[in-house]
Order: C-alpha cells, then structure tokens, then sequence
C-alpha cells in the first residue's frame, strides 16, 4: 500500500494543472483578496490631517483651542484626526501647503472667527475626508466653547468654581468595547474561510482522477491496475490516502498563507487547525473518490461542483452571503448538506465560539460524510470493475 | 454431457494445462461476443489468439481475467477457478494491454516498480526484479525518463516492462507490437521468445500474421465469437485450399496465355497486373516449373520470379473472408 500511495503522491506532485487549481488557485485568490480588502479598509480608515496653525495673537486669544488641538494630535496615531504645525503667520502656512508640507491650515480671524483652509493637493490625495473629521472636531470645540461662554454668563458664580465647565466637559460619552464572539468580529475572515472550503473541493480533483486511474473503463492504467494481485480495496486505500497527503499539504500552505501574509485571524491555536485542515482534505477526497467512480466525470466537471456549492458559503461576496443566509434559516439540513459549508463553518467555529461544540459537530458531520462517500465509491468500483467494462 | 453447439476446442499439447476455457458464452444482449468457445492452453506455449476486429479476442481475454461477467461456461487457470478475487491466481499473471498503460508523471523505473509492487509487496526483491525488467526490455538508458520523452518503440518496450517485472508464469499480450518501427518489432519478437524460454506461457493477440507464425506454437482464429480453426502455423496452412503462390515478371501477358497457365492442373487463379503474372496454386502442389513451362512455350520472356508458400496471413483471409468487418 505504502507503494500505491507514494505513486499517487508522485503523480499528483507532478500534475502541473492539478497542482494550479489545489495549490496555485487558492494563493493567487487570497492575493487578490487582499488587495481588495485592502481598498475597502483604505476607503473607511482615518487619514490624519497635516495641520498648519497660524499661531498669532487672535489664535493665543481663544482659550482652550491650543490645549484641545495638542490633545488632538497626541492620541493613538491609528485614530489621530491631526499632527499640527505652528506657522507665524498665514503666508508662511499658505506657502507650506502650496509645497505639500501640510494638507490645510487653521486660522482664527480678527473677529474671533475660525477658518480652516484646504489646499487642493490634499483633497486630491486623501479626499475630503480629513478636513471635514477635523472641522467636526473644531466646530464641537467652538460651539461647547461658545455654550461654556453663555451658561458662565447666566451663572457667575457657578463658573468661578468652575463647575459650568465641568458640566459641560465631564458629559461625553465614553465607549467601552466589548465582543459576544472569543474573538473580534472580522468582516473579511469568513471570505478566507469560503475560500478554503473551495480550496478543499478543487482538491477532490486530485482524489477523483486518482480513482478514475483504478477504474478498467476510464484507462488503461486503470484496467491494468485492476487486473492485479492487489484488492481493489487496498488500492483505493492507497490511492485516497495519497491524494489526502497533496491535499491536506495544499491546504495547510494555503491557510498558513492566509495567516502570515494576508493576517487572517484563524483564532485558535494550531492543533485543531490542523486537525480541521485533516478533516476537511479528508472529506473532499472522499468526495473527489465518489466523483471519480461515476462514468465521463471531468476534472473540469469537478471544479463546477465546488464552483457551484462555494455559492452556498458565501464566498462571491454579500449577494451569495445573504443566499447562504437564507438558506442557513430557511433549509438548514439542506445547507449543512453541503460539505463546503461545512469546512467553512469549521473555521468559523473555531474563531468564533468559545467552545469546540460546533467544531466537533462540523468534524464528525465532515467524517459521516467522508465514510458515507467512501462506501458508496467502493460499492460503485465494484459494479465497475465485473460488470459494466 | 457436451454442448451440442459447443465449436472445436484446441487441447494443449502438454500435460499441464494452464489456462482452460471450456463452453465459454457472453452475450451484450441480442449479441452474441463469444459464442461456446473452448481452449486450453498447455505451460510453456506461445498461443495465438487470432481474429478479425469484433471476433471476440478481447471479450475472451477479459472474461478470462474475470474483468467481465460471462453467461455460461468454465474458466480455469494453473488448475483452479478463476473469479475476481483469485489474487493467488493473478499473481501469476502479467498483462501487457494494447494500448500503452503507464503514468505519464512517472519515470521509466518508477512505473515498473509501480506496477511491479501490485504484485510483490517487498522493496528489496521488487529492486532486483524492476532492474531485471529494466535490462529485459533494454530501458536503462532511460530510467529517469518521462512516457513523454520515450519515442514509440521505448513506450511499448516499457509498457511491456511494466507487465512483465514480476516474472509471471502466464503472460497475456494484446498486440503488443501495434505502430513500432521494425527494428523495435524485432527486440519485441526476441524478447517474448526469451520469456518463454524463460518458462512463461504466452497467449498473443496480433494482427501481424508474420509474427504470429513467428513465435507463436499454436494458434487459434476466432469468428463471429467462435473458433474457426485451431492448430499449429502448418497444420493451419495444410487446412486451406490455397496453396504456393507464384509470380512472374512478364511485362506483357496475352489472353491465351493467361488461358494456358489457368488450364495447368492445381491452379486456381491466374491474374496479371502491373507486368506481373499472378498465380495462385492449390494446396500441396508445386508448380513453378509448369508455369514457367508454359511461358517458354509460348514464347514469353520474364524476369523476376518469385515462389511464396502459404502464409498464415493467407490462412486468415480464406478462413475469415475478405469483407471488411468495421464497416459491416
């Protein structure tokens, strides 16, 4: 058997386009994820503004606005709206933002007005974004300023002891984070894991064209291999043992990958990782088994099953992710039926839930499923092999 | 009792029976692939296994290697029933299928050991059979190759390599010298002939009817899913009719001629074509000296003269017809 197996293993190795669509396909779709992942944080994440002050006698006059935009520019630099630098007067910042020193800058006008100047360099580069985050910024400054000014002058007395302000400043809201998952809630991870469950089926192309290579009607080697003194048995053994070795080596490289490269959050430690990954080749090339016992069954006829059922996991963006919502909550046995979701919400599991519950539940579901095909593959080369050359 | 319908079986010549095929009939609905046939094939024989396309050679050989369910009759190899799972039978048994059946990702050496080790499960005695399969064949110039860079005569060579490694005692062929050059044909030819010196029993399908007269001790040509005709190459060539084959280059050949040489006693057909005069003679007789008698007699000169026995070629196209059988 230890023969059968490191013939598939060599063969499969060796098959150029075998190897594109279990190992190349998954890398290069997890590249392109990225990269469109990535626009998509570009367009929602904070860009800081380059802020030019005009630090002159008006600016020094309004209390409070030196310490709020200090206090601007030393929070976090992930959320910080601004990093201000100080000019003696406008020309000098104008002059600074026409050389892209600084996106805009902050003046304060004789009559006490704020002005906040955007050169249209800036807009171009980063949008308008910046500068509107930051004039929201300001303009709650002024305007809890301009309150402060009118509640001191209806209270005095209140405002000598200070507790005008304190009123006004102490009554912001403050934000707790919390999660209901064991792990942070990421937009993008299930994509990951959609892909990995596809991943998995164009891997059951690998264990379908080891089988269609046991089968006397589909080759010679085939109708070779099944005239030996080995049992039919041991070879298919062998033979899906072979393909789940490639497999679940594509598998591991592609999730290793997502993990290194692309940063995907996978949640738990590496054994039941591994452990889902073996589960999961192991249940694919059960089917790819199935699959290759039926007469005319294509590798290319494969890759459009697992095409077709990835919709069912929510891998070709929101539409099908509403889809696979439906039909989670309107057919579930019908979507659990389907091994690809199946390998996904493995993951899932694992991310997400604080117990292996569900991981345990998609593993032994994958397992029913993988000795369910490997039945029926068997009892079909069997009919194959006596009765229908 | 026997089968009344039952056509001639071929008793093996030895003792030792190797294969057996007593009233063997598989039918693929109304049609009938073989029909009643018998055989028995004796250790240490090259049997051909002769017949035009749909004779049901391969029906024969695949119910014989239990690949196909048969309707009626008995099979028995090395003295034993053969069924699907006789593994200790099998063993025994090597294949080499017509079409070239290897791994196109494996090299040379691996694919032998591949197909050797379905058969012999310990790596240090499969070594020493896959090196002597390798030198058999003469592939190893080419251990590290690929199917794909071997040329034609290299890939039959392997192929056979591949059912031969290990060392059956019954060896199957199904043309195994189909689009090689001849320089190949021949290292095949010899090399069937060292197997079964070797002792292997040799069943060889072939419609190359001059290797089969070659090599082949008995031979059997089936029709229509029956046996035709059984025996050794002569016994064969003695059951037909025709007999020498002479030809005659006379440029010219008038029609009183052409007449003359019909009327000489044992010729069964004169023709002339492209200069030459063809005359075909009865069984066991020899004329030549008449039909150049005959020539001289009429004053006509010649060049070239040939005379041809039967050949086994000769022996199928009476036996068999000479329609074509795709076609009908």
């Amino acid at each position: 058997m230890l023969t059968s197996i490191r013939t598939s293993v060599l063969a499969l190795v060796r098959d150029k386009s075998l190897l594109v669509w279990t190992l190349a396909f998954p890398l290069i779709m997890t590249c392109v994820f990225m990269a469109m992942f990535s626009g998509f944080d570009d367009a929602y994440s904070l860009v800081g503004s380059r802020l030019g002050i005009v630090r002159n006698a008006q600016y020094e006059s309004v209390e409070g606005l030196d310490d709020m935009l200090a206090s601007l520019a030393k929070a976090p630099k992930k959320s910080r709206i601004c990093t201000p630098t100080y000019y003696a007067c406008e020309k000098d910042a104008r002059n600074a933002a026409a050389d892209g020193a600084i996106d805009s800058y902050l003046t304060v006008g004789s009559d006490g007005t704020f002005a906040l100047h955007v050169s249209q360099a800036s807009i171009a580069a980063n949008g308008s974004r910046p500068a509107t985050v930051l004039s929201a910024a300001i303009n709650s400054y002024v305007r809890t300023s301009d309150a402060i000014v009118s509640a001191s002058k209806k209270s005095p007395e209140l405002a000598a002891r200070g507790a005008v302000q304190a009123a006004y400043l102490g009554n912001s809201v403050q934000i707790k984070h919390f999660s209901a998952t064991k792990n942070a809630p990421d937009s993008y991870a299930s994509f990951y894991f959609a892909l990995l469950a596809m991943t998995a089926g164009m891997g059951a192309m690998s264990a379908t064209l080891t089988t269609k290579n046991l089968l006397p009607t589909t080759s010679a080697v085939g109708a070779r291999q099944s005239l030996s003194s080995t049992p039919r048995w041991r070879m298919l053994v062998g033979a899906l043992f072979g393909a789940w070795i490639c497999q679940f080596a594509c598998m591991l490289v592609a999730l290793l990958f997502m993990a290194t490269v692309a940063h995907v959050d996978f949640g738990s430690g590496a054994a039941p990782l591994v452990l889902a990954v073996a589960v999961s080749s192991l249940a694919s090339c059960a089917m790819g088994s199935l699959l290759g016992t039926i007469p005319h069954m294509q590798a290319g006829m494969v890759s459009g099953i697992t095409c077709l059922l990835s919709l069912f996991t929510g891998l070709y963006g929101p539409s099908a992710q509403e889809i696979t919502y439906a039909l989670e909550t309107s057919a579930p046995v019908l979507a659990h039926a389907n091994p690809l979701w199946q390998i996904s919400h493995c993951f899932y599991s694992l991310l997400y839930y604080d117990t292996y519950d569900s991981f345990a539940r998609c593993c032994l579901t994958l397992l029913l499923m993988t000795l369910v095909a490997l039945a029926l593959a068997g009892i079909r080369m069997r009919k194959v092999s006596h009765a229908h050359l | 009792m026997p089968n009344p319908q039952a056509t001639e079986s071929v008793t093996p010549l030895s003792s030792e029976t190797v294969v057996s095929i007593s009233n063997l009939v598989k039918r693929y609905g109304e049609v009938v692939a073989v029909d009643h046939l018998s055989l028995g094939i004796a250790r240490g024989e090259i049997f051909g296994l002769l017949g035009p396309n749909g004779s049901g050679k391969t029906t024969t050989i695949n119910c014989l290697l239990q690949l196909l369910d048969y309707d009626h009759g008995q099979i028995e190899l090395f003295g034993k029933p053969m069924r699907p799972d006789s593994y200790d039978i099998k063993r025994k048994i090597g294949i080499v299928p017509q079409e070239v059946a290897v791994f196109d990702e494996l090299t040379v050496r691996e694919n032998v050991d591949s197909f050797c080790a379905l058969y012999v499960p310990q790596s240090s005695r499969r070594r020493e059979l896959v090196d002597r399969a390798i030198e058999f064949v003469g592939l190893q110039k080419f251990q590290g190759f690929r199917p794909k860079k071997l040329s034609g005569g290299l890939l039959r060579r392997l192929n056979i390599a591949c059912g031969i490694a290990h060392q059956p005692s019954l060896i199957i062929m199904d043309e195994p010298t189909v689009a090689v050059d001849p320089q190949s044909r021949n290292s095949i030819l010899d090399g069937i002939g060292r197997l079964n010196r070797d002792g292997a029993t040799i069943i060889y399908t072939s419609h190359y009817m001059e290797e089969v007269e070659r090599i082949c001790r008995r031979v059997l040509i089936m029709d229509h899913g029956r046996s035709v005709a059984s025996g050794t190459p002569d016994e064969l060539k003695a059951m037909i009719g025709t007999g020498e084959r002479i030809s005659v280059e006379t440029g010219t050949a008038s029609e009183a001629i052409i007449e003359s040489i019909r009327m000489l006693p044992h010729v069964r057909s004169v023709e002339f074509s492209e200069g030459m005069l063809h005359v075909q003679c009865s069984n066991g007789a020899h004329n030549l000296s008449e039909v150049l008698g005959a020539l001289a007699r009429e004053h006509v000169g010649y060049g070239r003269v040939l005379s041809e026995p039967p050949t086994l070629n000769d022996v199928f196209l009476e036996i068999t017809g000479r329609e074509l059988r795709d076609e009908s």
